[in-house]
């Protein structure tokens, strides 16, 4: 019964601590020919389910390209999450349902300049796709990654942005909101660090961005200041999800089924859309 | 393909009503406590398939249920395991009688959104094993308005089988399905026979007759239009104020399908639900960092009543509304999609 | 039990002398001689309220909602009303100065059949417990009546309590809309 809406075992590998709130679970189907079979774009999402907990909705925060396991990293917010990061040790088993929703339009940026902002936890779903076109490196012009965080110890993936960081052909610039003392690179919030540092090339460019609700809103104003189209600029929504499929109506904005329609959009479509979200 | 219709009396169809229940796995409304609920019945006195609308529940449990489970598992440190739940009771073949005309015409609404894309081949397979015998009304209730909407109540072939009264105890029985011809064929009603020329008329004189007797009357397709343009009316909130967000309406309503996913866990043992749930539920879009973005009531009737008569329309081409009146019935206090929609319609665009 | 005209005067005179935001009370539904609640802004609707023993719906409920929040809210309550009020206002999920609350002393309401309510019957305090003023001849408190059914459920081991309320949850369908909707729970309307 409910064929739709049943899971699939996965165990938990590795379980990486980003940051003071947030963790990578990097996990496996254990249906070995089920993972052989899995696949994903990325800016997809699955359907996470400690057994007993409840379900919730996380993006993959892997590349496809990198075989043998997937990510979702999650920040402890709410009752599920809370109990996910108490209670999930390495090992374990954990429901997953997916992968839903479309994915970031991988031929429309074929050949363009790419440049990623992200913030905070906003970070995950842009990794994905960073991951993907890290692979696929021939594909892309030039490569530049803003990340910023509130403070040095919010920032995630800190050992693979070491990594990006000494891949010449990626420009990767990083900033906090304060000043700390032992910190050598951008302090400020990321739109400010957008329109004086990285001042990007307009020409050719699709921005992708994702972050909290208050970073996203300031990023499209200095995206728009700076002269981006909206149909150029690219992000992804994160609304309270449920099934994942179309059916429980928990996702939808206007006509729109955030679960089946996005959760990725331009900027172009985002305003044509009520403000629910 | 034109379908049958035979002419009989009212003892003619409850001798078929009987030869069904006999013969078939048969569901009709079964009074509780003055209110009707599909249930399945072994004897035409159990049950009365000419139940009032007011009080009778939807039919829609029976595809989709209140609370259904979606898994059963073990959860302890030696891993876990996830069960297969029981099989699914509603799978049928069956046959249901005594579903009003609205309601049938919400299975049909429900279809779309079960169909698009993911197909929820339970729903459909439920549905697509039973036959749905269903009676025209011949009197409207207070709060019904279901001539007022997108379907043609008439010739619905929301049913497989439509009753019909006539003049001087006459009663039609017609095939509106592939289904339901086939159904009759091999069901006959006993004493039944193929029908004067006269019928159609006299069909057509229980509908006029049926028609006068709504108090509610409305023009959806200016309904439709008028609430795409005032979705930052006030109205909404003017006509939801004395709301108190207990979600009956959509619990209730032969169309709502939203739905929830929890998990009951006791000690290593779990079972995971899908249960009913309502985009006016305060929760229903509370994220978990806090974010609401419908915070205000007055945000998740919009949503509510947009999606009924703007959105659903737009997606799938059809109203998420019946008419068939039960939230207004089922309110504590008295709140009618028809009222607010109405009442939105009406409201001046500017804010 | 009939206080519509008296409600109405109420209701005028706080908006006159602003004194209120908002008044809470009960109107004819539009259909049938039943009635439903109203929240009132605009003084010109004062005329509306009535308040008879077909006055059912407990109004403190209002008080959660979010045209009330904040505001200075006039309110109609009877005996069982104001003790679910008065909770609210021991728990600090609303504000006394910020009420002025009409208090019923109630001769019990009828359901939709006329038939009175079984909760009146067995009601024990029937005037309202918090008020500014009060209308009706108070009647004063019963004698506590312990009601048969706790009766028997106190007597119950724990098992056997527990088989009972896994019987009457058995028909629960998990739309928590009795969390929604309770006028003690703090969910906002
Ligand atoms: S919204 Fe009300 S009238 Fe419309 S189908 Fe649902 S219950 Fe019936
Ligand atoms: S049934 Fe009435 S009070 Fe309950 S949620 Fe629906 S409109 Fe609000
Ligand atoms: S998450 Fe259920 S419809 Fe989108």
């Amino acid at each position: 019964m409910e064929a739709l809406l049943v899971p699939s075992l996965a165990r938990i590998d590795r379980i990486i601590q980003e940051t003071p709130d947030v963790r990578t679970y990097r996990m496996k189907f254990k249906d070995d020919s089920l993972m052989e079979k899995f696949s994903w774009q990325p800016g997809q999402f699955v359907e996470f389910s400690l057994l007993g907990s409840g379900e919730c909705t996380f993006c993959i925060s892997s590349s496809v390209t990198r075989k043998g396991y997937f990510d979702c990293s999650i920040k402890r917010a709410g009752i599920v999450t809370a109990d996910i990061h108490s209670d999930l040790e390495e090992g374990d088993d954990v429901g997953i349902r997916g992968p839903y929703g479309n994915c970031f339009p991988l031929e429309d940026i074929k050949g363009k300049n790419l440049l990623f902002v992200g913030g905070g936890i906003g970070l995950a779903p842009l990794r994905s796709l960073i991951q993907y076109c890290i692979d696929n490196r021939g594909d892309y012009k030039d490569f530049t990654i803003l990340y910023g965080a509130r403070t040095s110890a919010d920032l995630c993936f800190k050992e693979e942005i070491e990594e990006w960081k000494k891949n010449t052909s990626i420009k990767v610039v990083l900033t906090i909101d304060k000043p700390e003392d032992t910190w050598k690179e951008n302090v400020g919030v990321v739109p400010k660090i957008l329109e004086e540092v990285v001042k990007p090339e307009i020409a050719n460019t699709k921005v992708i961005t994702c972050g909290p609700p208050i970073m996203i809103k300031y990023t499209l104003q200095s995206l728009d200041r700076l002269g981006f189209a909206p149909k150029d600029v690219i992000t992804t929504l994160e609304m309270k999800m449920q099934c994942g499929l179309g059916k429980c109506g928990r996702c939808n904005i206007g006509s729109t089924y955030i679960c089946k329609d996005g959760p990725v959009f331009t900027y172009e479509q985002l305003k044509a859309l009520p403000d629910e979200f | 393909m034109s379908f049958s219709t035979f002419v009989t009396d009212k003892n003619g169809l409850q001798k078929l009503y009987e030869a069904i229940i006999s013969k078939h796995e048969t569901f009709a409304p079964v009074e509780k406590f003055g209110k009707y609920d599909y249930k399945k019945v072994s004897s035409l006195e159990e049950c009365d398939p000419d139940s009032p609308i007011a009080m009778t529940m939807s039919v829609k449990p029976l595809f989709f249920p209140r609370s259904s489970k979606i898994i059963k598992y073990e959860a302890t440190s030696a891993g876990t395991t996830i069960h297969e739940t029981e099989q699914d009771q509603l799978a049928g073949p069956r046959v249901i009688l005594g579903v009003k005309h609205c309601d049938a015409r919400g299975l049909q609404v429900l279809e779309a959104v079960n169909k698009w894309d993911y197909i929820d081949s339970d729903f459909l397979k439920r549905r697509s094993n039973t036959v749905i015998f269903s009676t025209r009304c011949d009197k409207a209730d207070t709060h019904c308005f279901c001539t007022s909407l997108d379907y043609d109540v008439e010739n619905l072939d929301a049913m497989d089988v439509a009753i019909v009264s006539g003049p001087d105890g006459k009663i039609y029985i017609q095939a509106r399905t592939e289904k339901g011809e086939n159904f009759l064929n091999q069901n006959p009603a006993p004493g039944s026979q193929s029908p004067a020329p006269s019928a159609g008329e006299e069909m057509k004189k229980q509908y006029e007759g049926f028609m006068t007797s709504f108090r509610l009357k409305m023009d959806y397709k200016d309904v439709n239009e008028k609430m795409a343009k005032r979705f930052d009316s006030t109205a909404f909130e003017e006509a939801t104020r004395n709301c108190v967000s207990c979600n009956t309406c959509a619990f209730i309503c032969p169309t709502c399908h939203c739905f929830k996913i929890s998990d009951e866990k006791i000690k290593d043992t779990g079972v995971r639900y899908k249960s009913y749930d309502s985009c006016n539920n305060v929760y229903f879009t509370l994220e978990a960092g806090g974010h609401n973005p419908r915070p205000a009531k007055y945000r998740r009737w919009r949503q509510r009543s947009m999606h009924k008569f703007v959105y659903y329309k737009e997606r799938f081409g059809v109203n998420l509304c019946v008419g068939c009146g039960h939230c207004a019935i089922s309110c504590p206090v008295n709140i009618s999609i028809f009222e607010v929609v109405n009442h939105v319609a009406a409201a001046p665009t500017e804010v | 039990m009939d206080y519509s005209k008296q409600i109405q005067d109420i209701a005028s005179k706080l908006f006159a002398d602003d004194k209120i935001d908002v008044f809470v009370g009960y109107c004819m539904n539009g259909f049938d001689d039943n009635q439903v609640p109203v929240v009132i802004t605009d003084p010109k609707e004062v005329q509306a309220l009535v308040f008879t023993e077909k006055s059912v719906f407990n109004l403190s409920n209002y008080l959660k909602a979010d045209h009330t929040r904040g505001k200075r809210v006039g309110l109609v309550v009877k005996g069982c009303d104001s003790r679910s009020l008065n909770l609210l206002l021991t728990e600090n999920q609303v504000k006394r100065d910020k009420l002025y609350i009409i208090g019923i002393a109630c001769e019990g309401v009828v359901d939709d059949r006329g038939q009175k309510m079984q909760n009146c019957m067995e009601c024990i305090v029937p005037d309202a417990v918090v008020f500014d003023e009060m209308l009706g001849t108070p009647k004063g408190k019963k004698d506590y009546i312990v009601n048969a059914d706790i009766t028997e459920l106190a007597a119950k081991g724990l098992v056997e309590r527990r088989e009972y309320f896994e019987e009457i949850f058995d028909n629960c369908i998990r739309c928590n809309a009795c969390r929604h909707s309770c006028p003690l729970c703090y969910d906002r309307l």
